[in-house]
C-alpha cells in the first residue's frame, strides 16, 4: 500500500472523506478477522465470548495520502447499525484504529509485546473529530499518549462508515506518566520511508470494545511517497 | 463535648412567668432564678488532616472531600418535629454539603446515645436551597392569581405597595381584617420567627391558630388530661418493655429517633404495631395487629375489658390517678358535685367514697376541692373503686351513686367484650386477649401515637381508649411508659421573641398563687387569659365563618348521626357563649392575607373551596417564603426569605432530643432574599413611615381598640431596642433568649450558634406549648407526667385526675361521656374506597416534595398505594394513572400496587404540591375533612378553647372515594 | 488474585434499616454530583422482595460459577433509573396557569432506583418486605477486577478497597457485566466506569464512610475485617450472625448483613401463627444462602436470653450503646479536620 504525496493539500481537505483527492486515491481491500476468544486477556471475557461471534466486520477498504506534513488514512467498512454512545450503558460506540509498529514486525495480534510496541491512531464514533494516540505493548496494555494529535472526520452513509484518521509525521514528546512504551516520543515518520500498518474495527452493535474487535491479521507494507 | 451539668433546677422554685414559647404572647413576670449555667466547653480542637496524595487518579476523590469552613446549621422553619444539628461544609463560598454533627451524649450508660440523627432530607438541604423552586427576588403578580405571570420588583416597591394596602385595610376595616398565618409550628424559637410574631403583634392582626387546623390536636388527651404534652426524650423509648406503635408510623416520621425502638428489641422489648395497613413500621415489629380503619377505640376498650375482667389492672394507680373511683349520680349519670351536696356549693367539686369513713368525701385535687385543686394525695382516704352507695343531698333527698369505674365496667361488659370488638375491628378475639394480657404484664408499656393520632374524625375517642389502657396498667408517668404524642422544651428567654406582656394588675393578681408555687391548673388559667389577649382564631372555625366552608361542613352526610343537631347549631352556641373566638367578627370580612411558609391551598381540606370562596375576598395576598409553593403561586406578592443556612435561627425543640439546635449563617442570602427578621422589620417600618406620610395614625386594632400605625415599628422593635436592618441584630435577640434561659447550657447567641446543639440542663417554666410536667434531669432519660405520678400534683382537669368521664351536656348527648367507639359519619358513604395516608418519609410537608434529587428516588410524581385486590377488578396495573374521586372533587395519581395495603384503602402520603397534579387538582380536592362539633365545647373546666389547645381538629382521614383508571 | 494485607468491611443490620435513604443521599451529595454522575447512586436501598436496582439485577449473572468467571448481562441505564428533569420554570413562571404541572421532561420512565419501594410480596395480611441497602461489596475476589482487560480496577493493598482507576479505564464496561451485584455505573461524560470507593479519602483520615456515619438508623458497622476487638469480626466470625449477600456469586463480598426477622404471621382465623415465619425461609436462603437460618437462630436465642434478664454480648453489639463504637476506630469527627 502506498500513501501518495499531495503537496499543497490542506489537512482539512485530507480529513474530508468526500474530498476529490480520496476519490482518486487507490484503495486496498483488506480482509479482517475477529480476535479469537481464547486470546482475550481475562477469563470472564474468554468464557463469555467463547460461543459468540467476534468480529462483525469482515473487510475494510483502506487508502492513504499525505501532504508532506500529515499522513492520512481513509477507512471504509460496512456497518448496518452504526452506534454512538447514546447514554445507555448497553450501547457501545463504533471504533477504528490504525496501528503502526515501533519495531518492525511487532506482533500485531497481541497488540505488540514488551519491547515491541505499537503506535495506534484511534477514532471512536462518540468522540467527535479528536482521536487518541495510543501505545500498546501487549494485551490490555494500551496507554493514551495524547488526545490532541490525532485528527479525524467521519461520515456514515448508506450502510458504510467512511473515516479519515490523520496525524503529522513528526513524533511528539510523551508525557512521562504515560510512557509505558519505554519511548520518550511517539512514532516519528517521514516521507519516502516504508513502514507497516495494521487495522482494527469495532462494531458497537455487536458489543465490540477492547479486545472484542475485527483486525487485519497481518501487517501491510506501507510506502510513504517521497518528495518529488 | 461533655454535657454541662448544672445544679438541679426544679420547677418548684419558680415564682411566676409563663413564657410564650413560639406563641405570640409572653408574660415575662420575673424569675428569681439565677442563670446557673457555666460557660459551654470550647468546640472540639481542630486537627491537621494527614497529607495524603498518591499523584494518581485517586487524588480526585481526596480533593473532592475538602472544604474551606464548617458552620453549624439546621432546618429551622421546615416544621420538622425533629431537630438535628448539622455541620454545613462551605467550599468556594457555597454551602456544599452537610453532615450530621453527631455530638450528643447519652444521659446514662445503659441507654444508647442519640447519634447521629438526621435524615435524607436534611442531608440534601444544600441542594434544595439552590434548586429550581427557590425564590430569590421580590415578585409582583402581573397576571391572574395562579397564572404564573410575575414581574420582578425592588424591595422598596414591594414594601411600599404592601404597606399602603395594609394601611388601607386598617383604615377601612380595622387590622383584624388582616389575616396573618404562620401555620402551625412552621416557626422557630429565634429570630427566624420572632420578626413574624412581632409584626403580627404590632399590627394586631388576626392570627390563625392552625394547631387543630392541621389535625395536630390530640383532643382526646386534652379531654382526659386537660393538656396533651406527653413525650420525653427518644432514648426513653429504649427503656420500654412493650412498645405499641398505634396510629403513628415512626419508620417514616421519626427517622432520627426510631432506632431506639429497634434497639429496645435487642434489649428484650416487644414491638407491636396497630395499623390497618402493613406500613413501614411493621417491618421491624414482632406483632402487627391489622385493625379495620377507624375502629381503634373498639380495640382499646376490648383490651380494657380484658384487663378488668382478668384483674390485670394496677388498682393503686387507678385509685390515685384516675377519675374511676369518682362518684356518679345514678339518676343523672353525672358526677356527684359539691353543689349537689351543699347549698351554694361549688359545681367543680366532685367526690370519692371513702371506705374507711363510709361516706362521700370531696376528692382531693379536684378543681373544687376548696384548696385550689393542687394535690391528689389521698392521705388516709381509702377510696372505693366500685360500689352502690346512697348519699344525702343538700335538699335532704337521697340519691344513689356508684363510681365511674362501675359505669365503665357495665359499658365494657355489655359492648366491648373481645368477641364484640372482633366484629368491629376485624381482629380475632384471641389476639385481642393476647395483646391485652401482654401489655398488662409488661413492666413498662408505652403507646407511641404521635400526631397521626389526631387526624381521624373520632381520634379523640381513640386517644381516650389508649390513655385508659395506660392508666389501668399504671403506666402513665413512668419511664418507657404511657401514651406518647409530643412535647416541647420551653426556654424562659423566649419571652423576648414576642412583645406582649401581662398588665401589672394581672401580674399582681397572680402573686399569691405564685408564692405557693404555680400548679398545672394555675398555668392553664394563665394560658387561657393569654389566649384572649390577641385575635387568635382556630383555623377550622375561621374557615367555617370566613373561608366559605360552611356549606360543605353543614352537609347532612358529614354530621355525627348521634348528635341531635348539626354543626351550625353547635357553632352558633359556641360563638354566642364565647367558648370559641373568631376574628374578624362574623359581620366583617378578611381583606388581606399574609402567610409565611404555610401552604393553605395545598393543606386546607378541599382547598378548591378556599380558592373559589375565600381567595376572592382578599384584596391582598402576600407570601413570605424561600420556595415557590402552590399557595405562593396564588399570591399577589412574593417576598423571598433567606434559606435556613443563610440566616441565624433556633429550631423549635421537641423533647425527643435533650438539646436546643441552633443554625448559624453559612453563606449570605441568595439573590435579593433577606432574613425573615429583616423582612418583617422592614415591613413594620414601612407601614409606620407610610402612615406618617399619609397622615394616618389611629385605626381600629384588636377588638376595635385604637392602634397608632405610626408606632408600629416602635412596638415591633420594643422601643428601638432592635434594628432589624443590622445584620447582627438577630444575634442580639438570641443573646437575650439564651441569657434568660437557665434551662439550657448557653449564655449568649454566639455561644449557642457555635455549639449547634445546646444541651438542656434543667426544666423551664411551662409555656403555652411546653408543659409535660416532668423535671428534666441531665443524668436520666426524660419522660412525661412525673409530677402527676410521683408528686401527686393534680392534673388540670375537673377531677384533678386522668378523667375518663366527661359530663358536659354535649358529650352526654353524643354518647361520648365515657370512652366509646363510634363510626365516623362517612361510614355510611356510597363510595367503596377510603382515602388514608400519613406523613411520608420523603418530605416535610411540601418542602422537598418537588426536589428532583429525592423525586428520582421515588416514582418522580404523586403516587397512591392500592391493594392488588382493588386493582384487578378495576383493570388497574402498577404504574397506571388513576382518578381518585367523589362528589366533592378528584385528583389523579400514579398507582403503586402494594401487598401491604389493606383492600379498600387508597393510601396517599402527605403533601404533594397541587402543582404536581394534572390541572393542579391536589390530593386534598376530594377531602371534606368533617370535624367534630364537640370540639367547640367550652364552659366545662378543662373543656375550652385556648391558643394551640382545644380547637376543632382537621380530620382528613377516611374520605370516601372511588378510583378508576385514566385511559 | 492479589491479596490485600488488610480488608475493610461493613456489616449492615437489616433489623434496623428503615429504608430512609439517608445513606443514598449522603453518598450522592459527597461523591456523585458532577456532570455525568447525575443518575448514579453508588449506595442504593431497595425494598425486598423486589426487582431492585438495577431492575432484576439478581437475574443478570456475572461473578464466578463452576465454569469460571462470567460476564453477565449489561445493566442498562434505564434499569438503573435515569436522572429525571422537570419543568419547574414553565410551571412557576411560564404564565400557563393550571394547564402546566410539574412533570418529568422527555420520555416517561418506567423504572427508577427505588421504583418498587414498600411494595413487597405475599398476600395481605401475610405479605412481607424489608429494606436492603447495598454498596459495592469490595469483594475479596472482585469479578469486576478479574474481568477488566486493562487492569483498571485495583484492590488496594492496605485496605482491600476496590477502586476503578479512571486513568486506565477505557470504558469497555466488562466490569459492569462481570459484577454480579451490578454495582458499577458508567459515566457517559467521562466514558469511564465509576463505583463506590468505600469513602477511602475519609478512612485515610480516620473518618467512617459517609453512608455509615450518616445512617440515622445506626445500621452500619465499619472496620477492618480482622480487628478482633471491633464489631465486624465479632458479628461475622465470632457470632456468625452477619453473612454475605448471594454468597453463591463466588466473589467473597466484604459487606455482611444481619438478616431480618419479620412480625408474626396470621393464621386462617386471624390469630397469630408463630410457627411459620412471615418472611419465608426459602426467600431468605435465596438471598443469603443456607447460613441465614443459623444466623436467625442465634439472633432469636440471644434475644430470648435478654428477655429472661440475662446479658448478651451479641445484643449489646447490635444495640451499639456508643455510636462511635460501630466504626472500628474510624471515629474521627470530620469537622475537626483542618486542611492545609
Amino acid at each position: 500500500m502506498k500513501a501518495e504525496y499531495l503537496a499543497n493539500t490542506t489537512l482539512a481537505t485530507l480529513l474530508d472523506p468526500t474530498a476529490t483527492v480520496w476519490q482518486q486515491a487507490v484503495a486496498t481491500t483488506i480482509p479482517l478477522t475477529g480476535t479469537p476468544a481464547a486470546m482475550q486477556p481475562t477469563a470472564a471475557i474468554r468464557n463469555s465470548w467463547a460461543d459468540r461471534p467476534i468480529g462483525a466486520t469482515s473487510e475494510l477498504s483502506v487508502a492513504s495520502l499525505h501532504n508532506g506534513v500529515e499522513l492520512a488514512f481513509l477507512l471504509r467498512w460496512q456497518s448496518a447499525n452504526p452506534t454512538m454512545d447514546n447514554g445507555d450503558n448497553s450501547v457501545f460506540p463504533d471504533g477504528a484504529a490504525v496501528a503502526l509498529p515501533l519495531v518492525e514486525n511487532a506482533p500485531l495480534m497481541t497488540m505488540g509485546a514488551p519491547g515491541a510496541g505499537l503506535d495506534i491512531w484511534f477514532w471512536r464514533a462518540d468522540q467527535g473529530d479528536t482521536g487518541r494516540e495510543i501505545s500498546a505493548e501487549g494485551p490490555g496494555s494500551t496507554e493514551t499518549l495524547n488526545t490532541d494529535r490525532i485528527h479525524s472526520k467521519s461520515q456514515w452513509q448508506g450502510g458504510t462508515w467512511s473515516v479519515v484518521i490523520a496525524r503529522s509525521f513528526a513524533g511528539s514528546v510523551i508525557a512521562r506518566s504515560l510512557a509505558g512504551s519505554g519511548h520518550d516520543q511517539t512514532l516519528a515518520l517521514s516521507p519516502g520511508e516504508t513502514t507497516q500498518c495494521g487495522f482494527a474495527i469495532w462494531q458497537g452493535a455487536n458489543e465490540e470494545r477492547g479486545g472484542i474487535k475485527s483486525y487485519s491479521a497481518d501487517w501491510l507494507e506501507l510506502q510513504l511517497a517521497g518528495r518529488r | 463535648m461533655s454535657k454541662v451539668k448544672s445544679p438541679r433546677l426544679s420547677r418548684r422554685n419558680f415564682i411566676i412567668g409563663a413564657t410564650a414559647g413560639t406563641a405570640a404572647v409572653g408574660v415575662g413576670l420575673y424569675s428569681l432564678r439565677e442563670k446557673g449555667v457555666p460557660p459551654a466547653p470550647p468546640p472540639l480542637p481542630k486537627v491537621a488532616a494527614k497529607k495524603i496524595s498518591y499523584n494518581d487518579f485517586s487524588d480526585i476523590y481526596r480533593e473532592q472531600w475538602k472544604w474551606d469552613k464548617v458552620v453549624k446549621g439546621t432546618h429551622t422553619r421546615a416544621n420538622c418535629i425533629s431537630a438535628c444539628s448539622w455541620d454545613v461544609y462551605v467550599k468556594d463560598g457555597i454551602a456544599w454539603r452537610e453532615e450530621q454533627a453527631a455530638i450528643y451524649e447519652a444521659p446514662r450508660p445503659d441507654v444508647p446515645d442519640l447519634n447521629p440523627r438526621g435524615c435524607q432530607k436534611g442531608a440534601c438541604y444544600t441542594s434544595l436551597q439552590l434548586s429550581e423552586a427557590r425564590v430569590t427576588h421580590p415578585m409582583k403578580r402581573v397576571g391572574e392569581r395562579g397564572e404564573g405571570k410575575w414581574k420582578r420588583v425592588s424591595w422598596n416597591e414591594a414594601l411600599t405597595d404592601i404597606a399602603d394596602r395594609l394601611i388601607d385595610v386598617a383604615v377601612e376595616d380595622g387590622t383584624e381584617c388582616i389575616i396573618f398565618d404562620d401555620g402551625t409550628t412552621n416557626a422557630g424559637y429565634g429570630p427566624e420567627t420572632a420578626g413574624d410574631i412581632r409584626f403580627q403583634e404590632a399590627m394586631q392582626t388576626t392570627k390563625i391558630d392552625s394547631w387543630g387546623g392541621v389535625g395536630d390536636l390530640p383532643m382526646g388527651a386534652i379531654q382526659t388530661w386537660g393538656m396533651y404534652n406527653c413525650e420525653g426524650t427518644a432514648d426513653d423509648w429504649f427503656r420500654s418493655d412493650y412498645i405499641v406503635i398505634w396510629v403513628g408510623n415512626p419508620v417514616y416520621t421519626r427517622i432520627p429517633e426510631v432506632h431506639f425502638m429497634h434497639e429496645a428489641r435487642y434489649r428484650g422489648a416487644k414491638l407491636v404495631v396497630i395499623a390497618p395497613d402493613m406500613n413501614a413500621s411493621t417491618v421491624h415489629a414482632d406483632m402487627w395487629i391489622n385493625i379495620k380503619p377507624e375502629t381503634d377505640a373498639a380495640l382499646g376498650l376490648a383490651c380494657a375489658q380484658v384487663m378488668i375482667e382478668e384483674d390485670l389492672i394496677d388498682r393503686d394507680y387507678v385509685l390515685q390517678q384516675t377519675d374511676l373511683p369518682m362518684l356518679v349520680r345514678k339518676d343523672k349519670q353525672r358526677f356527684l358535685r359539691h353543689s349537689d351536696m351543699k347549698n351554694g356549693g361549688r359545681d367543680n367539686g366532685v367526690y370519692l367514697w371513702d371506705e374507711k369513713q363510709g361516706k362521700a368525701v370531696l376528692a382531693p385535687g379536684c378543681e373544687g376541692d376548696g384548696k385550689g385543686g393542687r394535690s391528689t394525695v389521698l392521705g388516709k382516704l381509702k377510696p372505693a373503686l366500685s360500689g352502690d352507695f346512697e348519699v344525702e343531698l343538700a335538699d335532704g333527698s337521697t340519691v344513689e351513686v356508684y363510681t365511674v369505674y362501675d359505669r365503665l365496667v357495665n359499658q365494657l361488659n355489655s359492648e366491648y367484650r373481645p368477641e364484640q370488638s372482633e366484629k368491629t375491628t376485624g381482629i380475632n378475639a384471641k389476639l385481642i386477649r393476647r395483646f391485652a394480657r401482654e401489655m398488662a404484664a409488661a413492666p413498662n408499656a408505652m403507646i407511641f401515637a404521635s400526631w397521626g393520632a389526631c387526624k381521624h374524625y373520632h381520634s379523640d375517642l381513640f386517644q381516650r381508649a389508649m390513655i385508659l389502657l395506660m392508666a389501668l396498667t399504671g403506666n402513665q408517668g413512668k419511664p418507657g411508659s404511657g401514651v406518647r404524642i409530643a412535647a416541647w422544651w420551653g426556654m424562659d428567654g423566649l419571652d423576648a421573641v414576642a412583645t406582649l406582656d401581662l398588665t401589672l394588675g394581672e401580674k399582681l393578681k397572680m402573686i399569691p398563687k405564685a408564692i405557693r408555687g404555680l400548679t398545672p391548673r394555675d398555668y392553664e388559667n394563665i394560658f387561657m387569659d393569654l389566649s384572649r389577649k390577641g385575635a387568635n382564631t382556630p383555623l377550622m372555625t375561621f374557615l367555617y365563618v370566613h373561608g366559605g366552608y360552611k356549606e360543605l361542613w353543614d352537609k347532612e352526610e358529614l354530621q355525627d348521626p348521634a348528635l341531635p343537631h348539626n354543626l351550625s347549631h353547635y357553632m352558633r352556641e359556641s360563638l354566642d357563649k364565647d367558648w370559641m373566638q373568631v376574628y374578624p367578627p362574623e359581620d366583617r370580612s378578611p381583606k388581606a392575607y399574609i402567610f409565611t411558609g404555610v401552604n393553605p391551598l395545598r393543606r386546607w381540606p378541599a382547598s378548591q373551596v378556599a380558592r373559589e370562596k375565600f381567595w376572592p375576598k382578599l384584596d391582598l395576598v402576600v407570601s413570605v417564603n424561600f420556595r415557590m409553593s402552590t399557595s405562593t403561586m396564588y399570591s399577589d406578592y412574593v417576598l423571598p426569605v433567606a434559606a435556613y443556612y443563610e440566616k441565624y435561627g433556633i429550631k423549635y425543640g421537641q423533647t425527643y432530643l435533650p438539646y436546643i439546635i441552633t443554625s448559624d449563617k453559612a453563606t449570605e442570602p441568595l439573590g435579593d432574599s433577606k432574613s425573615d427578621w429583616e423582612v418583617f422589620g422592614l415591613l413594620s417600618k414601612r407601614i409606620a413611615e407610610r402612615a406618617v406620610e399619609r397622615g394616618i395614625s389611629t385605626v381600629r386594632g384588636f377588638k376595635d381598640q385604637p392602634l397608632d400605625l405610626t408606632k408600629v415599628y416602635d412596638h415591633h422593635t420594643s422601643g428601638g431596642k432592635f434594628n432589624p436592618e443590622d445584620p447582627e441584630d438577630p444575634i442580639k435577640l438570641m443573646d437575650e433568649i439564651f441569657a434568660n434561659s437557665p434551662s439550657v447550657a448557653a449564655n449568649s447567641g454566639r455561644e449557642a450558634l457555635q455549639m449547634g446543639a445546646v444541651p438542656i440542663v434543667g426544666p423551664a417554666r411551662p409555656s403555652l406549648i411546653y408543659a409535660n410536667y416532668s423535671d428534666y434531669e441531665p443524668t436520666d432519660t426524660h419522660w412525661p407526667h412525673r409530677d402527676f405520678y410521683e408528686k401527686k400534683v393534680a392534673w388540670p382537669t375537673l377531677t384533678g385526675r386522668q378523667q375518663f368521664m366527661l359530663d358536659h351536656p354535649w358529650y352526654m348527648d353524643a354518647g361520648e361521656d365515657l370512652p366509646v367507639h363510634k363510626d365516623p359519619p362517612h361510614a355510611a358513604s356510597k363510595y367503596p374506597m377510603r382515602i388514608n395516608g400519613g406523613h411520608t418519609r420523603w418530605s416535610i410537608h411540601a418542602i422537598w416534595r418537588d426536589h428532583k434529587m429525592l423525586l428520582r428516588l421515588q416514582r418522580g410524581e404523586p403516587v397512591c398505594f392500592l391493594s392488588p385486590d382493588d386493582c384487578t377488578p378495576r383493570g388497574v396495573e402498577n404504574g397506571d394513572t388513576v382518578r381518585i374521586f367523589n362528589d366533592l372533587g378528584s385528583c389523579e395519581a400514579m398507582v403503586k400496587i402494594a401487598v401491604s395495603v389493606r383492600p379498600g384503602e387508597v393510601i396517599m402520603y402527605h403533601a404533594w404540591e397541587p402543582y404536581q397534579f394534572k390541572g393542579w387538582k391536589g390530593q386534598q380536592e376530594p377531602i371534606a375533612a368533617p370535624w367534630k362539633a364537640l370540639h367547640l365545647a367550652g364552659g366545662y373546666s378543662h373543656l375550652h378553647y385556648r391558643m394551640y389547645y382545644g380547637g376543632p381538629s382537621h380530620a382528613p382521614r377516611g374520605a370516601p372515594c372511588e378510583v378508576e383508571k385514566v385511559s | 488474585m492479589a491479596n490485600s494485607k488488610r480488608q475493610m468491611a461493613m456489616v449492615m443490620d437489616l433489623n434496623k434499616c428503615i429504608g430512609c435513604q439517608t445513606c443514598t443521599v449522603a453518598c450522592k451529595t459527597l461523591w456523585t454530583r458532577e456532570e455525568g454522575m447525575e443518575a448514579m447512586h453508588w449506595n442504593t436501598v431497595n425494598t425486598m422482595p423486589g426487582a431492585g436496582t438495577p431492575k432484576n439485577w439478581e437475574d443478570m449473572g456475572g461473578g464466578f460459577t463452576d465454569a469460571g468467571a462470567q460476564l453477565g448481562e449489561m445493566p442498562t441505564t434505564k434499569a438503573f433509573g435515569e436522572a429525571w428533569n422537570y419543568n419547574h420554570k414553565e410551571v412557576f413562571y411560564g404564565g400557563k396557569g393550571q394547564s402546566a404541572h410539574l412533570e418529568i421532561q422527555g420520555e416517561k420512565p418506567d423504572w427508577g432506583p427505588n421504583w418498587d419501594e414498600d411494595e413487597g410480596a405475599g398476600e395481605f395480611p401475610n405479605g412481607y418486605f424489608f429494606y436492603l441497602p447495598r454498596i459495592c461489596n469490595h469483594c475479596t475476589h472482585p469479578a469486576c477486577k478479574e474481568a477488566c482487560p486493562r487492569q483498571a480496577i485495583e484492590k488496594r493493598e492496605q485496605d482491600g478497597i476496590v477502586v476503578v482507576n479512571e486513568e486506565r479505564c477505557r470504558g469497555y464496561r466488562f466490569c459492569m457485566e462481570a459484577c454480579p451485584y451490578k454495582k458499577i455505573y458508567f459515566n457517559h461524560q467521562k466514558k469511564v466506569s465509576q463505583k463506590c470507593i468505600f469513602c477511602f479519602p475519609r478512612l485515610e483520615q480516620g473518618v467512617a464512610n459517609a453512608c455509615a456515619r450518616q445512617c440515622p438508623g445506626r445500621v452500619r458497622f465499619v472496620g477492618y475485617r480482622d480487628d478482633q476487638d471491633a464489631p465486624i469480626y465479632k458479628l461475622v466470625d465470632k457470632w456468625k450472625v452477619a453473612i454475605p449477600l448471594h454468597p453463591e456469586y463466588g466473589t467473597d463480598p466484604n459487606v455482611f448483613y444481619v438478616p431480618p426477622f419479620g412480625a408474626a404471621r396470621f393464621d386462617a382465623d386471624g390469630d397469630l401463627d408463630e410457627e411459620t415465619p412471615r418472611i419465608p425461609d426459602e426467600y431468605l436462603i435465596s438471598l443469603f444462602g443456607k447460613d441465614v437460618l443459623s444466623s436467625l437462630e442465634i439472633l432469636k436465642a440471644e434475644r430470648a436470653r435478654v428477655q429472661q434478664g440475662e446479658k448478651s454480648e451479641l445484643m449489646d453489639l447490635l444495640i451499639a450503646y456508643k455510636w462511635k463504637d460501630m466504626f472500628g476506630g474510624f471515629d474521627t469527627d470530620p469537622q475537626t479536620l483542618k486542611w492545609t
